[in-house]
């Protein structure tokens, strides 16, 4: 099956032709016009006319077959991908508050996909749903229940599509050497803003994520979670706004802050640099804290698996936590598998709306 | 030596007159109600040789009420104080011990008041107070933030840009330090070990505020407050943590005011906030439900409450690796078996087995409630701020 994966950015639209079996796209792109990009369906149109041009022109990819949509955010309505119907438009529609800047431009690209791909299934895959179904004791925050209702405060999680693939690989390595499931996961989604999520089997215990991808691990330029008395107190002390102190967390803080330049997860990670010292201690200090909440969370642990951009940095993240998670009996009986699940986003993004779709090509070809 | 140790409130002082070092109480009491006139009298509860009394008498500030309670000690000659403990709350980065009070020490007590504007600036006043009264008196401040001074940089440190933390001040405190070692030591003194050789973890789950501590080898190693008591745990009246989008939403709704931000964090979240009805975890756990409570908020706010100590003492049994214990301390800790088992059950993993039957019937404390076979101990034992304070102010005192 073939598989168009489109991935719209704030400013950006990266696209990538997927064939089943293969890890590599056919073709890949990222559009780079964010004049073009925010200037609604017209012009998100004639976009994807681009890319179909640059299919036909590379003369490898005859389908697609369907097409898949990333969506950043699909609050608690979606808990799976979603087949773009109108009345899937419409739900969506009723998140805008919610992603004010995304959404809008997912709708507009899905109009425009109907113009340009008008008999190609477009489905929409979201990077919230596998966490859909998070208990409410780790979704909830210590505050009203009805302000969390109505406001919308609850976790989301972000890396869903790479967590969800990662945890079925995990669990089919294990199913093929006939050891026990559901599996206790830690996985780890190595990503400029990192993600830890604690899985029983397929489902989601834990995630370090909250209502925004801010609060958590750090990330390469987010502060992770912090002491909300810190903000109050950049508010009477130095006089900043809202707007300010937000700029502050997820634009200056961070690996950068730490280390006071930009610099990547997996440099860190790796790095013997003493300037990058401080930065990996943290780091590597905060995983180790939310390996230690997940497995308390799944009461014992079976594989880590890391996934993401940075999934192969894993390869010394990984150890270095067995090494300090000694005490946990899993541990020191070497029954915990370590994987870095190295696939892209594509990759998984094409496999989730392939299994969606299969069934509607079934059909219209019966 | 007869310490006298003070612990002050933003509207009350409790005080304990501590026989050292033996560590037995000779009087106590409370001063309530210190400051502008409310709809009820200031008055001191008084005890002393197994009697309670209760003195009505003007306390418009926290000097007033040191002077009336020194004029209730020393009605009795018996209870003349030889040092007094003065409990302080914030120690910031420039008290990383205990100190014996000094002009100096005064100075730098108040260049840094604003950390803990509702606890440090009464206490200051109170010092101030004793110190011109009683100059020949030795006097000390331990703080419960000193115990955390071990807490390594990674830990401490916040990932925001670094100058900004240093200009700012900005890093992981840590509070309920006192209650923290003292419990840690008795523990040690339980598994007949020496202090330095413990590796725990230990939960201060109060009434009010709760934290948990990662101790090796003795000291401190991190703490789930942080740079104020609000991060960490859910707790009665605090939201614990909270994504920072969050509070900058508050922000936002309540443009440059940040202390209505404050006062709805600290004052009306956590178990009040979420049940909607009661600020005492008690309450709410006796309604809690087996599985998963989809729409009972008070349900909910005891899932959230035990859920979240449960991942804060499995984040901080990893990172001390090798536990000799795990300790409750305090009202909840002490008193609420629930809250124990639920923290405790399936932690096998970490080596942890709590016994059923010995944790419900935790009585007489300090108990060990854990299996025979548990190769960590879960201890339950009594916090005693004030006897920690008497017990540093005399250390100190001896060591000079």
């Amino acid at each position: 099956m073939d598989i168009l994966v489109l991935k719209p950015g704030r400013r950006t639209l990266d696209y990538a032709c997927m064939r089943s079996g293969q890890n590599c796209p056919v073709l890949s792109e990222r559009i780079d016009d964010s004049h073009v990009l925010s200037a609604g369906e017209d012009a998100l149109s004639r976009v994807l006319e681009r890319v179909q041009e640059e299919i036909q022109r590379a003369g490898t990819f005859p389908g697609p077959d369907a097409i898949a949509v990333r969506v950043l955010f699909g609050g608690p309505i979606f808990q799976g991908p979603a087949v773009a119907t109108p009345e899937v438009l419409r739900r969506l529609e009723s998140l805008i508050p919610r992603a004010p800047l995304h959404l809008p431009l997912v709708l507009s690209l899905v109009e425009g996909c109907r113009k340009v791909f008008p008999e190609t299934p477009v489905v929409l895959v979201f990077e919230t749903a596998f966490f859909a179904q998070l208990p409410p004791r780790e979704a909830l925050y210590g505050l009203s229940t009805e302000f969390q209702k109505t406001a919308g405060i609850r976790r989301y999680g972000f890396n869903g599509l790479f967590h969800e693939t990662a945890c079925r690989y995990v669990n089919r390595a294990r199913q093929r050497k006939d050891l026990g499931t559901p599996a206790r996961i830690l996985s780890l989604c190595l990503e400029p803003q990192p993600e830890v999520a604690a899985v029983a089997g397929k489902r989601p215990l834990m995630v370090t994520s909250g209502v925004t991808p801010l609060e958590g691990i750090p990330g390469q330029t987010t502060s992770g979670e912090i002491d909300p008395t810190i903000l109050l107190s950049l508010v009477q002390d130095l006089g900043w706004g809202p707007e300010q102190i937000n700029a502050l967390l997820t634009e200056q803080s961070g690996l950068q802050g730490l280390v006071g330049e930009p610099v990547t997860v997996d440099t860190v990670l790796r790095s013997e640099d003493e300037k990058h010292r401080l930065a990996r201690e943290v780091l590597q200090y905060r995983f180790l804290l939310a390996c230690g909440a997940g497995i308390a969370a799944l009461s014992g642990l079976d594989a880590l698996v890391f996934s993401g951009r940075y999934a192969a940095a894993g390869e010394v993240l990984g150890p270095w936590l067995l090494s300090r998670l000694s005490g946990v009996a899993e541990v020191r009986a070497h029954q915990v598998s370590c994987d870095c699940f190295r696939e892209s986003l594509d990759w998984a993004i094409a496999d989730i709306a392939a299994a969606e779709v299969l069934p509607l090509l079934c059909r219209a070809c019966a | 030596m007869k310490v006298l140790v003070f612990n002050c409130g933003s509207s009350s002082l409790k005080y304990k007159l501590i026989a050292l070092p033996a560590g037995d109480e000779l009087a106590g009491g409370e001063a309530q109600r210190v400051g502008p006139p409310t709809a009820e009298p200031a008055r001191i509860i008084h005890r002393a040789d197994g009697e309670e009394e209760t003195l009505y008498v003007e306390m418009p500030d926290h000097g007033a009420a040191f002077d009336q309670v020194m004029q209730v000690l020393q009605r009795d000659p018996r209870l003349a104080p030889d040092a007094i403990g003065h409990r302080l709350v914030h120690g910031a980065s420039r008290f990383k011990a205990h100190a014996r009070v000094s002009e100096e020490v005064i100075a730098e007590l108040e260049a840094i008041q604003d950390m803990a504007p509702l606890h440090n600036p009464p206490a200051i006043a109170l010092i101030k107070a004793s110190r011109s009264r009683y100059p020949d008196l030795p006097q000390t401040v331990v703080f419960d933030t000193a115990f955390h001074s071990t807490i390594p940089e990674y830990a401490a440190a916040y990932a925001l840009p670094v100058e900004l933390s240093r200009r700012q001040g900005i890093r992981k405190y840590g509070f309920h330090g006192t209650s923290h070692h003292y419990v840690a030591t008795e523990a040690a003194r339980m598994l007949g070990r020496p202090l330095e050789e413990l590796n725990a973890v230990s939960c201060h789950l109060g009434s009010g505020g709760a934290s948990l501590c990662a101790i090796r080898h003795g000291c401190s190693v991190d703490n789930t407050m942080g740079f104020s008591p609000l991060q960490g745990l859910m707790m009665s009246t605090r939201c614990g943590d909270l994504d920072p989008a969050v509070t900058l939403q508050l922000l936002a709704r309540w443009p440059g005011d940040a202390k209505a931000v404050e006062k709805m964090l600290n004052k009306q979240s956590g178990v009040l906030g979420m049940s909607g009805t009661t600020a005492d975890i008690r309450d709410v756990l006796a309604r809690l439900a087996e599985g998963e409570a989809l729409d009972d908020p008070m349900a909910l706010t005891a899932q959230l409450y035990l859920w979240r100590i449960r991942k804060y003492l499995g984040a901080y049994l990893a990172l001390v690796g090798c536990a000799d214990a795990v300790i409750f301390t305090d009202t909840i800790g002490e008193t609420v078996p629930e809250v124990r088992w639920a923290v405790c059950s399936d932690m096998d993993s970490f080596g942890l087995r709590i016994s059923a039957q010995r944790n419900r019937s935790a009585q007489t404390l300090p108990a060990d409630v854990a299996e025979e076979d548990s190769p960590v101990r879960i201890l339950v034992i009594q916090t005693n701020e004030e006897l920690a304070i008497a017990r540093q102010t005399y250390a100190l005192l001896k060591a000079a």
